[in-house]
């Protein structure tokens, strides 16, 4: 069942209120104006829970990452293992694909609050991209992301959107020559040319395995290693 | 190059296969005799040519063959390994399915690490591939023994015919060549 809302439970607590209020002191006892007034006051109740944003009080959480190391990674090559650590992908690589998604749409806004920078977007992205388990949840990354838990999931679907568009450049079909690269490659391992160089491409399957048994279906994602997981065919 | 994914965990290799390019538009991909080499849970085609089910892979022929195409497969194995070793997420997806759209952004995310992983050999090269296959345990990546399913295979049809005359002819030419350096059967 899809947790409860806070203000869902607070009008689910009012309306349980006003149930007991009526059971215990009839309303047809009461005249006529008391009940207008009581009325217009329930009305004005509901209004305040729906229209309240935040019931909760709210307080500031303090926030220090510890993701720009990353920068003082990058500076120095004796220090470029600990940027992959983090990051997953080297720092040329990390400023090529800023290059390539900087100028996407979706880190466009019409406000006069400027984006937080692409480049920390996407650190966090990578950062999210190369965890599992409770490193990759939520308030972990944003511990160390140094923002907020909802900066952290708009960040991510951002950087996501972007790199998707880069699909089509970087998934293509082998070129000629490429082709036959890989048929050179099956020769030299074999030993000897003849029809095995055509097979120049693998396919094989791996399971993505999810962390927890899908709410929808869940039985529909469960495999034969014994967890959950999507299937995915990769050549 | 060319993947599928989107299909639950329950799907069966095979029929997640139909699915992917080399199925549906195998003249986008392949020319002339080209094919694909697959494991034991693939059926066998013109243009897939996996390695032997149980008992036929029982016979000492099959077996060489099946050995030597191993040793090629275990690059896309090793593929696996760094694209999971790389981008770790894939190793426990912290999507919560609850409806269809979040299945959709569950496959976003392995979209989205191919084309990262697809970059990154793009740039570098292979170097860092090798980096991180080593960090993906060989736990969850072992070959598919195909032993799970022992269908019949009697109706035979043409595209498997194809498949089999090209199996064997690849086969004959390894033992020939075998022969011609010297291994003895």
């Amino acid at each position: 069942m899809p947790s409860q809302t806070l203000h869902d439970q607070v009008l689910r607590a009012y309306i349980l209120h006003l149930t007991l209020r009526d059971a215990l002191i009839p309303p047809e006892d009461l005249p006529l104006t008391e009940l207008l007034l009581r009325l217009q006051a329930d009305m004005e109740m509901y209004r305040a829970i729906k229209n309240t944003r935040y019931l909760n009080t709210r307080t500031s959480i303090p926030k220090s990452g510890s993701l720009h190391l990353a920068w003082e990674y990058a500076r120095r090559p004796e220090h470029h293992d600990l940027f992959i650590q983090m990051l997953r992908i080297s720092p040329h690589t990390f400023a090529v694909l800023q290059e390539l998604i900087k100028s996407h749409a979706v880190f466009q806004n019409n406000s006069n609050v400027p984006q937080t920078p692409v480049d920390y977007q996407l650190a966090v992205c990578l950062y999210r991209m190369g965890r599992f388990g409770n490193a990759s949840s939520l308030p972990d990354i944003a511990c160390v992301a140094g923002c907020s838990t909802g900066s952290v999931e708009l960040w991510t679907h951002r950087c996501i959107t972007a790199i998707q568009s880069l699909h089509d450049m970087f998934v293509r079909p082998l070129t000629l020559e490429e082709k036959e690269v890989e048929k050179d490659w099956i020769d030299q391992h074999m030993g000897f040319r003849g029809l095995w160089r055509e097979g120049w491409i693998m396919y094989d399957g791996t399971i993505v395995v999810l962390y927890a048994r899908p709410g929808m279906e869940g039985d529909a994602y469960y495999t034969r290693k014994c967890n959950y997981g999507l299937n995915l065919q990769v050549s | 190059m060319d993947y599928s994914h989107g299909l639950t965990g329950a799907a069966h290799d095979a029929s997640a296969f139909e699915h992917t390019a080399a199925f549906k538009y195998p003249d986008y991909l392949f020319s002339g005799q080209e094919f694909a080499w697959a494991d034991s849970a693939y059926p066998l085609g013109e243009r897939v040519i996996p390695v032997h089910k149980q008992p036929a892979s029982n016979c000492r022929e099959n077996a060489i063959f099946d050995k030597s195409v191993s040793h090629l497969r275990v690059r896309s194995e090793h593929c696996m390994g760094a694209l999971k070793g790389c981008f770790q997420c894939l190793r426990g997806l912290r999507v919560a399915i609850n409806n269809p759209d979040d299945h959709i952004k569950a496959t976003k995310w392995i979209t989205c690490a191919i084309i990262l992983h697809n970059l990154v050999i793009d740039i570098e090269g292979g170097v860092s591939s090798v980096y991180f296959q080593s960090m993906h345990g060989s736990n969850d990546e072992e070959e598919d023994s195909g032993r799970e399913e022992e269908e019949d295979h009697e109706e035979e049809n043409e595209e498997e015919n194809m498949g089999s005359t090209k199996r064997r002819q690849l086969t004959a030419e390894l033992l020939a060549y075998r022969q011609s350096i010297g291994i003895r059967f």
